[in-house]
């Protein structure tokens, strides 16, 4: 099933959109995830884990920069998933973004894959 | 080192994404390999957020400095806010690397900088320096 955009979001450096897979809800996010922008990622993240959305995928492929806060935002994402049984999975982190996920301990803590595919087919 | 670098600036947030570009790019001058530049803006990154979100409380409108100074050996970074004195008890080494909330910001830092000294002497608010070297860290 083609994915298709339900939605797009922009803050500057970066853009959040949305789409629906076979049944995930992919929210891809683009460009850099800080302080001033990760506010817009919490909305979107909190938009569809109100809806109790099973899985919920966060495709990191266009993300070139991540702080704490666009982590601790991931964090706060995968905490709201699990209260209804849900899960958060992360698709095509870059190099720089493994490393931090990495160094939190948080590529044990989220499913990780390398495509957006097999991200959606964890569900 | 040579003072080579200055930021003035206001802690608002978008203004992030300006400090990162300019903390890379003094970072590629001094000579830095890609990996290391990121972790450098990383670093300055989060000192920085740290200050807007804590000292000074979300208003975009108080000042920042940040001071670039170049050596052989590496790069230094003084950053410099005019909030209230921290408590330097709260500015210690984290003994764990897992992610508690509020807690990763400070811990990032230490793992990206080879030296980080919090509390540095100034008149007013505080100042930070941060020491990444090219090589391996110095002793």
């Amino acid at each position: 099933m083609p994915l298709g955009e339900v939605q797009r979001k922009e803050a500057g450096l970066m853009e959040v959109s949305s789409s629906v897979a076979d049944g995930a809800v992919v929210v891809t996010v683009a460009g850099e995830v800080d302080l001033y922008t990760s506010p817009k990622l919490r909305h979107e993240i909190v938009h569809w884990a109100q809806k109790e959305t099973p899985s919920l995928v966060v495709d990191l492929g266009s993300v070139t920069y991540m702080d704490s806060s666009g982590i601790a935002t991931l964090v706060e994402g995968l905490q709201l998933t699990r209260t209804y049984g849900g899960a958060l999975i992360i698709a095509r982190p870059g190099p720089s973004i493994r490393e931090v996920l990495g160094f939190a301990h948080l590529d044990k803590v989220f499913p990780i894959f390398d495509s957006i595919e097999e991200a959606v087919e964890e569900q | 080192m040579e003072r080579a670098f200055e930021i003035r600036t206001l802690s608002d947030p978008r203004l992030l994404s300006v400090i990162r570009a300019a903390t890379a790019q003094m970072a590629q001058v001094a000579g830095f390999e890609p990996k290391k530049i990121e972790q450098i803006k990383l670093a300055v990154d989060e000192v920085c957020t740290n200050i807007i979100r804590h000292t000074y409380k979300a208003d975009p409108n108080k000042e920042l400095i940040l001071v670039f100074s170049l050596s052989e050996k590496g790069l230094e970074i003084d950053i410099q806010d005019f909030g209230e004195k921290l408590d330097p008890s709260v500015l210690q080494k984290p003994r764990t690397r897992r992610f508690k909330p509020g807690g990763l910001g400070l811990s990032l830092i230490t793992s990206m900088i080879d030296e980080i000294e919090f509390s540095l002497p100034t008149s007013v608010g505080n100042k930070c320096r941060l020491v990444k070297y090219k090589g391996k860290k110095q002793v």
